[in-house]
């Protein structure tokens, strides 16, 4: 079997579905047989514009509408590239320029409640913006018929008429833009078969009995929602309810319900969503839930918090919750999704680590020392740990770069060779992905312990240092250069963190420029921010101008800096003795 | 900036400091909410409690456009009294 939809079409049941609860609780419902028929709708029309090998933009709200616009792109051999939904002047418009300038996106897929808003949005920057089409398309003469008279595009193609594509598993399946930043986007190349190898191993951790019903509310774009939930749904047979990422924000504990009311047997977030349930989800919320289907839970797409897992089971017991559902895992979108994770019925492994030989990037255990937990075993791909600056294998217990081979390692950075060559790394042992994390193995486990690579991640959530500083600098005219960065709380995670520069003679409006700073990049990014305003030259650059922001995290935390102008959230209040 | 209901001033207080796990008494009413760690997370969560306690329908940027507690409850006071005035 060498390719996705292959595979998919030989397994097609009508009795599993995927199930979509609108923020009204209203159910949509497709089955997969539906969603084939619908798709290969999709790919006839796609076909027919010529959009075989060529990219395809994918801005949809969360429901099915995108779901059988991906698969009418697989279906059609059209690469597909799922991004966020951009609101007028929000976040994610930029990042929308972006994504279509290196994609070379030939079209624009959304539904039909978002399709003049895009198009109006997309020939307002760039008159030569590939057209936008709404799919499934907007229905004419009443949108309560049952049959909806004929339209046009997409909605007039005959599924019939669709035969498969050639397709290999070299062949390219979608574009995952999860890494790189808005200015520098990263559209990693997942090939078919890398998807099939990587679901392979997810359905392996259910062991003998794969999952029945999977419930989540990750988003469609990000990579541990799109193959994490919706495509291994339909690769193992299950089926998948679904919310929208804001609506579990919102009320937690609608994600929990439908887990009760489905009988859902697995479910995947970031330990945001864990801790974000046992903070905001009421006793007497609690008191409805029955989570005793539940038997795989898998944690994973940033840093596992131990009190998280420790919290969560204690405060949903009652509900049926048991510990031994935790499948703790480890991956990142170049490696399809995941490279290692806990499997069923096992429950996590906690171990404790003196925190001096952390640092000395040596794993001590220490019956007092640091908790961590561990990301599963290394089975069905190679994985090894290396001194980042020799590159030299460590033994076990050595703390260096994770690094990862094997058929779940994506193909690339797509229009990118140099970045390519810089993170898949092809020598004589092999080809090799460097992940940037740092972690160890200890008796065959995976613990990760840190990360090389400047990306900080909030609530699962990938911030880019680079678009954080460049919002920075273009908040006040007083700011200059800026540095952000993450540090680490135990107990709250990571928080962001920005070195900024007064430009020289305009120190009596850094308090000012801290405010306009901070007001433009909470709102933009969502994420609290703490800023530390230094003076002109304060922040160092390598000779060739990169901007060394390990380094100044370095400096801030042994107190080598001398702030004109703190704030600080208050998880970092420690992190200036004398700050005000 | 007009006046706000002192209930409704209390009560955001209290939620506000609620969701960020602080005392309510260590939240100046006058300071950006987001000096204290405020989130979109926490921000949408915010909106619901305000949506469910007095059925007025807001945006999610509403604690981001009104930034301070004073702001926020000077800005809901007016939205319930122009509902009252409309009969609504």
């Amino acid at each position: 079997m060498s390719d996705f939809v292959t595979y998919l079409r030989e397994r097609l049941r009508d009795d599993r579905a995927f199930v979509f609860l609108r923020d009204d609780l209203e159910e949509e419902r497709l089955t997969f047989t539906e969603l084939d028929r619908r798709a290969r709708a999709v790919a006839v029309w796609l076909t027919g514009l010529g959009m075989a090998d060529r990219p395809v933009l994918l801005l949809y709200p969360a429901g099915l509408d995108f779901t059988v616009a991906f698969l009418g792109c697989l279906y059609a051999r059209a690469l597909a590239v799922p991004a966020p939904l951009p609101q007028a002047g929000g976040q994610h418009a930029d990042r929308v320029r972006a994504l279509l300038a290196d994609s070379g996106a030939a079209l624009v897929l959304t539904d039909a409640a978002h399709a003049s808003a895009l198009t109006e949005m997309a020939h307002a920057s760039e008159p030569a913006a590939p057209p936008v089409h709404a799919v499934p398309p907007i229905r004419r003469g009443g949108a309560e018929a049952a049959d909806p008279p004929v339209r046009d595009g997409a909605g007039a193609a005959d599924p019939d008429a669709w035969s498969p594509p050639a397709m290999s598993g070299d062949t390219i399946a979608y574009l995952q833009y999860t890494s790189g930043s808005t200015s520098e986007p990263r559209g990693v190349e997942v090939s078919h078969r890398g998807l099939l190898h990587n679901l392979g191993l997810f359905r392996e951790l259910a062991g003998a009995v794969p999952p029945r019903r999977i419930a989540g509310w990750l988003p469609h774009y990000h990579d541990m929602g799109l193959v994490g939930l919706q495509l291994q749904a339909l690769h193992t047979g299950a089926d998948l309810v679904l919310m929208s990422p804001n609506a579990f924000v919102a009320r937690p504990v609608r994600w929990l319900e439908a887990i009760s009311r489905y009988r859902a047997d697995w479910t995947v977030a970031p330990d945001f969503g864990y801790s974000w349930c046992t903070r905001r989800i009421t006793d007497a919320e609690c008191a409805g839930l029955d989570l005793s289907s539940l038997t795989m839970a898998l944690s994973g797409a940033e840093p596992i918090n131990p009190g998280t897992l420790d919290a969560f089971a204690r405060k949903f017991a009652p509900a049926g919750f048991r510990p031994t559902t935790w499948n703790p895992g480890y991956g990142l979108a170049e490696c399809t999704l995941m490279v290692t994770c806990t499997p069923r019925g096992l429950g996590p492994t906690v171990r404790r680590f003196a925190p001096d030989g952390l640092e000395r990037r040596r794993a001590v255990p220490s019956a007092d020392g640091v908790p961590l937990v561990a990301c599963g075993s290394p089975t069905g791909l190679d994985l090894r740990i290396v001194d980042p600056d020799t590159l030299a294998p460590l033994p076990d217990g050595g703390i260096g770069e994770i690094q990862v081979a094997g058929p779940s390692v994506a193909a690339g950075y797509r229009g990118r060779p140099d970045a390519t060559r810089a993170t898949f790394r092809t020598g004589d042992d092999g080809r090799w992905l460097r992940t940037g994390d740092l972690g160890f193995l200890l008796d065959g486990r995976l613990y990760v312990t840190g990360r090389l690579k400047d990306v900080i991640i909030v609530r699962g959530r990938n911030l880019h240092p680079h678009d954080l500083e460049e919002a920075a600098r273009a908040a006040h005219p007083a700011s200059g250069r800026g540095v952000a960065f993450g540090v680490v709380r135990r107990g709250s995670g990571e928080h962001v963190v920005l070195v900024q520069e007064v430009r020289r003679g305009r120190e009596g409006h850094a308090g000012e420029m801290a405010d306009r700073i901070l007001d433009r990049l909470t709102g933009r990014f969502g994420v609290p921010v703490s800023v530390v305003v230094v003076g002109h030259g304060e922040v160092r650059q390598t000779t060739s101008g990169k901007l060394r922001r390990r380094h100044m995290r370095d400096l801030l935390l042994r107190g080598g800096l001398t702030p004109v102008h703190t704030e600080l959230e208050p998880a970092l209040k420690d992190l200036l003795p004398a700050s005000p | 900036m007009p006046d706000s209901h002192p209930d409704l001033h209390r009560w955001l207080t209290e939620k506000v400091a609620g969701h960020l796990g602080l005392p309510p008494a260590e939240l100046d009413p006058s300071a950006k909410l987001r000096r204290y760690g405020l989130d979109s997370a926490h921000a949408l969560s915010l909106c619901v409690d305000i949506e469910e306690a007095t059925g007025l329908l807001v945006e999610p940027t509403l604690p981001w456009d009104h930034p301070t507690i004073d702001a926020l409850a000077a800005h809901l006071t007016e939205l319930l009294r122009i509902r009252e005035r409309g009969g609504g």
